[in-house]
Formats: structure tokens, sequence, C-alpha cells
């Protein structure tokens, strides 16, 4: 314990030390501390790998002393979930966060030549808050009480690979959207309004790039893993990633418009400081609780000590530059307008304005259960369509942005010109639009507003590709590409949602009997059994699926994971058939065992009889014996008025029944119960009883309505009417003419001693088993990978424009 | 007055009332059980489960929640898949409408106990 915490403190003390060092290097003669500091910024960074080393270490050799070690890992853990178990709790993941911005805050001392010094304080601020809340937050404190045996091992639904890349990429991603903010505050600090982008550029689009990819692994992973068949939920955690990849986005289309005319000189210095502002904030929301109510994903709360340090530092990072802002303001140099508003220079404007206008809706959106706290006691949620609706109309002009902009010229757009070149890209989109509204019109999926927003998408797709392609030939044109790349991505995501949204199909609770096929919207399915028992993690289901004339095993899994000793977590990953026109999705739908006790299954009973209390019945092997029928306690007052109105007037009754069921000299007491509600219908029990293959199953049968009581007398008193007409009563002619409808007034006479509960009505069915039954969610999934081929080229799209900035930046020798 | 500008804020006039309705319209209240019996629209309550009252009925998620402050009783009904580790949840969260007689829950939210990152646990919805 106390050697982590001291490399965490040898990593603190350096990074004042390399403070102080830079900022006194800065004076006349003393140039010769900054290498003093640049040594100060390695030991800080071996402090601070050294300290995730130890972490590492300690979990590598299960010493469960340590609290942490104990929470997430176990003897049991394969090696894989050792690693991810470092980032699977609070205090790891600050450490990967502190980790990667030690690593970006040493390559940041290597890289910055001359404006080191100026610049590095800036930076180690931030890494003086990480390493503060890591002490007060730390994964290094021992457990209370006795050393455990065993840890608890790492979540069972987090036991997947995913959590060996998705964390340390997006922690990546986060860490870097510090950078960009570092410079813009140095650029106001040291009065380089100019020259600061220069620099910027090539780290946010570096951040971009990670954070984005990082963004599309949580998705990926979310499809493959967790059987509901998204990808995004707009849940807080997922938007505290994607409100700084918005606001990134926006200060990359500032930064070129300031590289090209000196535009947005002013407003890019608070843009480059929002990504992790918002981040900060997005963290903060889903760190310390306060969101705890709204949202599956919230961590455990940190503690109010390390929420006034993470408060304190978001107030810091973000009011101070914004007050820097204020006060350099004058002093800013401000171009006149040179370029009109439509050519590409105002494309820029508009884009950076419009992703800073989305980064802050979402923000919005994902505070909505502290804002509307202002004015509503407990809070409200915001449901996920609120980011659907505002996103449909913003993606349709950002589609149509990206394919016009890139075409107009600088200074003055010639839009007929720009509109003359786009003729290829134009017909392309029509034809593969065309091809979308027949599909939509064939399948009858009319939805309109995605072929608008396919259509838009597909056009700034062509029209990007038409400006990628002819560059590919020369080796400096090539870097020129990554704008162009990132937006056909970004286009590509945007038509692949649509064809979603507009196709996507899903069948819930499709229930399927062991080798007997069953067809269901065109696919044929056929339930083959399951691999192995429900409690095993490989345990998966066999199912045939067959469409035409294509056949697939799928393999969803379903297992019960034992955790804590007592619980268990079920986890359904489902199987995925994936196709060039999209993925066919099964996931396991519901428990088999509940549909089994679901007393309105469309089995047929096997037995219906009624019993009496103290007439046992016998049937086929089994014995039944009404011991006692009892009402909940309103019921049975009202009963006990023998008043019938009373009776029927209450709003809910409960019946329950103890029924001594006797099988092969096994006696058991089954209570089946009943609840009648005026409003809610009838709910009956359904009871497990010893029987072959122990799935017979005692079903409580409603006693009859009243209606339904006065409908079986009044049928006997017609059939008694009707025998009248062959002879008065008494007569054998009458008696001859009645023996047909004897029978109703048996049923008469039970339905009135069901009815007031002198009898009580049950029967019985076999119910298959469990095993033999599997219950399926069937989804198709059109056109997705278009999702995962955007992400990936908005991702490489990043990192192609990130090296051409940083090559620039590195010929003007800053 | 240039025409530019005008358009401008109209446009940005017009993106601000689109998204505040939009807002307003998504919001789900925190209610308590008593005033989401009298509520018409959709609303959001959240209880603990009481876990016997937990069955299948007509293929439907039936449940009772308990309300924490309360104990007041509420019966939810869920037309769609039973969320992933329900049985386990120390308190879940139905965003859906009253009714008369029992709550038709759209959207399940399902909080496990365990404290760790990211609770895979997702909530089922209409789509």
């Amino acid at each position: 314990m106390i050697l982590g915490y001291s490399l965490l403190i040898i990593a603190l003390i350096a990074t004042v030390a390399a403070n102080v060092l830079f900022v006194l290097s800065r004076g006349q003669g003393k140039e010769g501390l900054a290498k003093v500091a640049q040594t100060s910024v390695s030991v800080a960074l071996a402090g601070i790998v050294g300290a995730s080393t130890y972490l590492m270490y300690l979990i590598g050799t299960h010493q469960f002393a340590f609290k942490y070690v104990a929470e997430y890992t176990s003897k049991q853990s394969a090696t894989r979930y050792l690693i991810a178990a470092f980032w699977g709790g609070q205090e790891g993941s600050i450490l990967l966060w502190l980790f990667w911005t030690a690593v970006l805050g040493w390559i940041l001392a290597r890289k910055g030549g001359k404006t080191t010094a100026n610049v590095w304080p800036i930076f180690g601020l931030i890494q003086l808050y990480l390493l503060g809340l890591l002490i007060l937050k730390s994964p290094f404190k021992l457990g209370d009480g006795p050393i455990p045996t065993d840890g608890r091992g790492l979540n069972p639904l987090l036991q997947n690979p995913w959590m060996v890349i998705h964390p340390p990429i997006l922690f990546l991603g986060f860490a870097s959207t510090a950078i960009p903010g570092v410079w813009a505050v140095h650029g106001l600090l040291n009065r380089d309004y100019n020259g600061w982008i220069k620099h910027a550029f090539p780290w946010t689009l570096f951040s971009f790039a990670t954070l984005g990819f990082g963004l599309a692994l949580g998705g990926y992973w979310a499809y493959e893993t967790l059987g509901w068949g998204g990808f995004w939920a707009w849940d807080p955690v997922e938007n505290t990633s994607i409100v700084p990849w918005f606001l990134l986005t926006a200060l990359i289309h500032g930064l070129a418009l300031q590289a090209k005319n000196n535009g947005f000189r002013v407003s890019n210095f608070i843009t480059a400081i929002l990504p992790f502002a918002a981040m900060n904030y997005g963290t903060f929301l889903t760190r310390t609780g306060i969101l705890a109510d709204f949202s599956v994903h919230s961590f455990s709360s940190l503690g109010m000590d390390a929420y006034w340090v993470m408060l304190s530092a978001i107030i810091l990072f973000t009011a101070g530059p914004v007050v820097l802002t204020i006060v350099r303001w004058k002093e800013i140099p401000k171009d006149k307008v040179s370029a009109s508003p439509v050519s590409r220079e105002g494309g820029f404007a508009f884009a950076s304005i419009l992703m800073n206008m989305m980064g802050i809706a979402v923000a919005v959106g994902m505070s909505a259960p502290l804002i509307t706290r202002v004015w509503m006691k407990q809070g409200s949620a915001l449901q996920a369509d609120f980011y659907n609706q505002i996103g449909f109309p913003i993606a349709i002009v950002v589609n149509v942005m990206m394919s016009l902009v890139p075409y107009l010229g600088w200074k003055k757009g010639d839009v007929p010109a720009a509109f003359k070149r786009l003729f290829k890209p134009y017909l392309a989109a029509i034809a593969v639009t065309l091809v979308m509204t027949v599909v939509s019109f064939v399948t009858h999926h009319r939805a309109p507003l995605m072929v608008l927003l396919f259509a838009t998408s597909a056009l700034a797709v062509c029209a990007n590709v038409v400006l990628i392609l002819p560059r590919l030939r020369t080796k400096t044109a090539q870097l020129t590409v990554g704008g162009f790349t990132a937006h056909t991505g970004a286009a590509m995501v945007l038509a692949g949602i649509s064809i979603l949204v507009a196709f996507q199909y899903k069948k819930e609770k499709i229930v399927l009997m062991k080798d007997s096929a069953q067809y269901v919207d065109g696919y044929k399915l056929t339930y083959l059994g399951h691999s192995k028992q429900p409690f095993d993690k490989t345990n998966t289901m066999k199912i045939k699926v067959e469409e035409g004339k294509s056949s697939w095993i799928a393999e969803p899994s379903y297992y019960f994971a034992p955790w804590e000793g007592k619980d268990t977590l079920f986890a359904n990953p489902p199987a995925i058939n994936r196709h060039i026109l999209g993925d066919t999705y099964i996931a396991l739908g519901g428990d088999t065992n509940e549909i089994m006790d679901d007393p309105d299954r469309a089995d047929t009973p096997n037995n219906q009889f009624s019993l009496k209390v103290g007439e046992p019945k016998t049937i086929g092997d089994y014995t039944f014996s009404l011991m006692n029928v009892s009402f909940d306690d309103k019921a049975a007052a009202a009963f006990r008025t023998r008043d019938e109105k009373v009776f029927n007037a209450l709003p809910e009754i409960q019946l329950k029944a103890i029924v001594s069921v006797k099988y092969q000299g096994q006696e058991i007491l089954a209570t089946p119960m009943i609840r009648q509600g005026k409003k809610s219908g009838t709910y009956s029990d359904v009871v497990k009883i010893p029987g072959p293959r122990e799935n017979v199953i005692l079903r409580f049968v409603p006693p009859p309505t009243p209606d339904q009581v006065q409908e079986m007398q009044g049928a006997w008193l017609s059939a008694v009417e009707d025998a009248k007409k062959a002879g008065q009563p008494g007569t054998p002619a009458f008696q001859q003419a009645l023996i047909p409808s004897v029978f109703l007034k048996q049923q008469a006479e039970t339905y009135q001693q069901l009815a007031t509960f002198q009898a009580l009505r049950f029967e019985t069915w076999n119910a298959p088993d469990p095993g033999e039954m599997a219950v399926i969610e069937l989804s198709t999934k059109p056109m997705i990978w278009l999702v995962w081929l955007g992400s990936v080229l908005y991702s490489i799209g990043g990192v192609i424009a990130y090296r051409r900035r940083w090559n620039e930046l590195v010929a003007s020798k800053e | 007055m240039k025409l530019g500008p005008i358009i401008a804020s109209v446009a940005i006039g017009a993106a601000l009332v689109g998204a505040g309705t939009a807002f307003v319209k998504n919001l789900t209240p925190y209610i308590t059980f008593s005033e989401a019996q009298k509520t018409n629209g959709t609303v959001q309550v959240m209880g603990g489960l009481e876990k016997s009252s937990v069955k299948l009925i007509s293929g439907n998620l039936s449940f009772t929640l308990v309300e924490k402050k309360t104990g007041t009783r509420l019966p939810v009904v869920f037309g769609h898949t039973k969320p992933a580790n329900f049985e386990m949840a120390i308190e879940i969260t139905a965003i859906g409408h009253y009714d008369g007689s029992v709550f038709q829950a759209d959207n399940l939210l399902v909080k496990c106990p365990s404290k760790y990152q990211g609770t895979e646990t997702k909530s089922y919805g209409t789509k």
C-alpha cells in the first residue's frame, strides 16, 4: 500500500517540480532549468507507470488484502480479465485516465519545442488534478477486516474480450481531450493568438480519431454481446463520450477556418476548452451518483471529498479560460470577415457552430434530471427520443453541408458551379435512393423521413468519394483526403442508421418446441436443444434457421453466472449471422421456466374437475383433496355477509385453496391462488406437482361469474320449458323430453356451487420440460455493416488529417 | 438590414423552439405512485421489486413495485422481453402510464446491486 501511494506522491512532487521549473526556465539565462523540468516530467511518468505496474502486479498475484483487488478479481479469473480488472472499478479507471494523461504529457514535453516551457505548466495542472483525485480515491487501499481467501471477480457481464480493448482506447480519447484546451490557454496567457492552433490542430484530430474509435468499439460491443440488438442508447455514460466528440468536431472546423483566414480567433479559444470541460462534466455526473436514479450505467458514488475535487476542477478548468478570454478580448486581433457566408469558409464556420450546438444539446439533455429539479420536485428523466428528434434535422443539414461545402470555392462560393460538379454524385445518390424507396414500398416499410436521411447521406458519401479518388494518386495529395474520408464515414453511419430505422424488424417471445419447426415471417426455425447446463457459461441453444435456400445454426447463449454466492446474473449473448444485406440476430427472449408457469399457455389441460372440501377425487395416479378455501380479508368479510351485492362490489378478490395431492405414495400440499379483479381481470396461479418428469401442473380454474351462472341456469330453465311442451311436469312424456338436458341441471348446480365457493375447479396438464423449449427474439438488422464501416472510416479520416497537420506543424518549425 | 442575419436569426429561433419542444415533450417526470395513478400521460416511477410477485401472465411480465418511502404497491405489466437480471434488481424504474388498474410500462430500467463499472443492464423499450 505504501509503495502505491509513494509512487503517486513521487509523481505528484515531480509534476509540481516540472511546473515550477518550466515557469522559471523562461527567465533570462535560466534555460538550463528546462532540461531539469523535462527530467521531472519523465520522473512523473515513471511514477505513474510504476503505480500502474504495481496495481497490475497486485492483481496478477492475487493480493486480496487490497480492497480493489478483492472486489474485481478472483483466483479463477482468466488472465485477460485480470488485465481488464485494472479498469474494472472507479479507482482503476481513474488510474487508467491518469496513465494516458501522463504518457501524452510526456510526448507533449518532448515535442513542444520552444513552446514547451510555456505550455507544459498548464498541462501539469491537469496532471496534478488527476493525481490528487487518485490519491483520494486510490486503488491501493487495504480492505477492512480479515484478508479474504478469494476475491469477488470481475462482473460476469463484463467478462468479455471487449472489456480488454474498449476502455483503454476510450480513455486515451478522454485523456487527449485535454490537450487542445491546454494549447488554447497557452495562446491566451502568452499572447500567441495565431501560433497555438498549429499545435492544437493535430492533437485535436488525434483526439477526434481515438475518441470516435472508442465510441464505435463500445457500440459494437453492446450490439454483439448484450442481446438487446442495439448499439446506442443515449445513456449518460455514452453521452459523456459523444458530447466531447461533437465538440472536437466543432473545433476541427473552427481551427481549419482560423488556419485559412484567421476567422473565429476569439471563439476558438472557448471551443478548444469545451471538449475537456464536457468530458469532466459528464464524468462528474455519472461517477458521483447524481444521476443514479436516471441511468442503469451509473457508478457507485465517488464520495464527498472526491466530489468536491472534481467539481472544483470543472469550475477551474472551464471558468478559468473563459475569464482569460474575456480579459484578453480587446487584445485579440479580429480580422474583418473577408469571405462570403456562402463559401468554404462559411461552411467551416457553420459546421463549427452546428457541431457545438449538437454537443451542447446532448449535454443539456443529459442534464435534464438536474435541470428539471428547478421546477419539478424530484426531477424528470428525458426519453431517448429527444436525441433522435433533434438529431434528425441536424443529420440532414450535416449531410447537405458535407456534400456541398467541399465543392464551394474559397472566399465566395459559386453555388451553381458546385451543383454542376455534384451532378454525378447526385445521380448516384438518386439511384441508390430509388432502390431504397422501391424496397420500402415492396416490403411495406414506408419511412419517408428515413428515405430523406438516406438520400442526403448517399449524396454526401458519393460527393466525398469523388473528391478522394483522384487525390489518392499522388503522395502529397493523399494526405489531404482526411476530411473527405471522415465525411464519408460519418455519412455512411447516418445512411446505415436510416436503413436500420426504416427496415429493421424484431419479433419477440417466439416459443420453440424442441425438434418441431415453426414458421415465423419467412424464417423456418427449429430448436435443436441446448448444449450444456444453464449455469455453465458456455451454454448455448442450437437453433436451425432457414430462410429460403440458406440455413445456419444459430447458437445464442444463455447462462446464469453465480455472483456473490447467492444471486445469479443472467446473460444472453446473441447469435449473429452476418450477411452483406444485413445481420440476422437471435437472442434468448425469456426464461422457459416461467413460460411453463404462465397459466395462459396454450396447452390443453388433460383433466378438469371440481373439488368440494372433504370429498377427495382420484384421477389416474393422483388423489386430490381440497383441504381449505380462504379469501383475503376484505372478501372474507364480504362473503360472511352472504350478500351477493356486497361481495360483487369488491374491486378485487383473492382466493386461496389448499389442495393435498397424493401421487405414488408422495403427498404435497399445493396452494394455488386466484386473483379476480373487476378491472384487472383474473390471474390464477399454477403449481407444479410431482409427476412424470416433474412437470405436471395444477391450475386453479376461476369460478364462473354470476352472469355465467345465470346463463347456465337459464339454459336449464329453457330446457324445462321446452320439455313442458311435450307434457305436463311429472308425466312420463315430460321426463322423456327432459333426459337429454339433465346434464344442464347438473352443470347449473355445479356452477352454483363453484360460484358460492362450496366447490372449486381445477385442471391438470402436462407442461413440457423447460429444457425442451426455447424462447427467442428474432431481429433483422439490414445493412448494419454500414455503421461499423462508417465509424472506421471517420476515424481513419481523422488519422489522415492528423498526419497532414502534424507535418505542417513540423514544417513550420514552431 | 441584411437578409443574412435575418435568416440566421429566424433559423436559430426555430431551432431553439424545436429543441425546446422536443425537450419538454420527452420529459417523463418522476412521481409518486399515488400521483401516477391519477395522471394520464407518460410518467416515471421507481420502486423496489416485490420478488414473489414476478409472474408471466398471457406472455406479459407482471410484477408489483413497492414505493420505498410510503410502502405503496403498484401492479405493473410490461409487454416486452423481461430484462436480464430482473429478479436481482434492488430498484426498478418503470416508464409508462397507469390505465386505471395497472401500470402499463413501455420501458424498464433495472438497477443491480453490485457496485462496479458500467452495469450493462439495458432497458428494453418500445423499439
